[in-house]
């Protein structure tokens, strides 16, 4: 997901993945993709296509805060 | 390396030095869903046939593209018939932006979930992003075919159907049961009309033949030796690879015609 342009626009059943057994993915519904506008609301953090856009300077640590796991990562040190 | 090669992340570059310079500027993006050139003959897509960078208004577009505007809070839903549908969301699967399908979407999936030795081991190799791949591969196929019963009713004569319903229904009426209804056929799998059928099938075969003597539960076991040997030289376990596991069942379960060929488990009467 760093380096999607776009979001996955499915409804993702996230109960099933705990780590036991092999890992899935359920859906829900119709699936789709998503796009944004190109650049982020004001003081929003840059998302997906908008990463390549906003902000470059800071690219990388930008791409890191917008993974969920690397952003408690971030924060806490 | 994606900053190198690949045509989108070239054409959200060019917004962004486009922005940089001119940061008042009303800027749109385009994202062109149909290609006038077959792109993948001779040449590669470049940025200026992928996408086009709009200041100010903007003309009216086919009805696929997207049109991304400078600032909103809205998201845009993408078509999944659009070119780039599946290149914008796996630029590490498709690095260079390749073009979508040109075929059915059936065939292309078809296409691109092989092992070739010409080809590096990108998409297989992926693991959970393969899942997702075909997932996302597998929705946009069932989408289509549901459009395409949804556009084609006509066709399929549901007005002589919902006659015939109208004509044997109560004249009560319920809310839910208002509006335009779509009959999915028979033949799209998984639909109630296919079930049914399967139903009738059998129900029609035991009513002619008797009850039957076997009721065959035919199942795929992921350490199966040919599942475990195509694998090991990846270093992959079986849930990363579905579409082996299911090959190699496919491939078993044509072998039970050998049931009824020859007569493994005495002669058969009938089967279904």
């Amino acid at each position: 997901m760093m380096f999607a342009f776009t979001s996955p626009g499915a409804k993702v059943e996230r109960t099933f993945n705990n780590g036991k057994g092999p890992p899935n993915l359920r859906i829900q519904g119709q699936s789709c993709h998503r796009i944004g506008s190109l650049l982020p609301v004001p003081g929003g953090l840059p998302k997906f296509s908008q990463l390549y856009i906003y902000d470059t300077e800071n690219e990388v640590q930008n791409k890191m805060k917008s993974l969920r796991y690397m952003k408690s990562f971030l924060y806490s040190s | 390396m994606l900053n190198e090669f690949n045509v989108h992340a070239k054409s959200f570059r060019m917004v962004r030095d486009r922005y940089r310079n001119q940061p008042f500027d009303d800027l749109k993006l385009r994202l062109i869903a149909d290609r006038t050139k077959d792109g993948r003959i001779y040449n590669v897509p470049n940025v200026l046939k992928v996408v086009a960078l709009i200041v100010g208004d903007v003309d009216t577009a086919s009805s696929r593209d997207i049109i991304m505007e400078k600032q909103s809070e809205k998201l845009q839903r993408i078509n999944e018939l659009h070119t780039s549908y599946l290149g914008f969301q796996y630029p590490l699967l498709f690095p260079y932006g390749e073009d979508g399908y040109r075929l059915t979407i059936r065939e292309w999936f078809c296409f691109r979930l092989q092992t070739r030795h010409s080809e590096a081991l990108t998409l297989v190799t992926s693991r959970q992003l393969f899942q997702q791949f075909i997932v996302d591969g597998y929705t946009m196929m069932e989408s289509k075919r549901l459009s395409f019963i949804k556009y084609n009713q006509s066709k399929l004569r549901v007005d002589k159907y919902n006659n015939i319903c109208q004509a044997s229904g109560s004249s009560q009426s319920q809310g839910s049961q208002q509006g335009k209804r779509v009959v999915l056929p028979s033949s799209f799998i998984g639909s109630r009309r296919f079930m049914d059928q399967l139903y009738f099938d059998g129900m029609a075969f035991c009513s002619y033949m008797g009850f039957p003597y076997l009721f065959i539960t035919f199942m795929c076991n992921p350490k199966w030796p040919k599942i475990t040997r195509a694998l090991k030289k990846l270093k992959l376990s079986s849930t990363d690879r579905p579409d082996i596991v299911s090959r190699v069942f496919k491939i078993k379960f044509e072998l039970l015609i050998d049931l009824t060929k020859n007569h493994l488990l005495g002669r058969t009467i009938a089967c279904n």
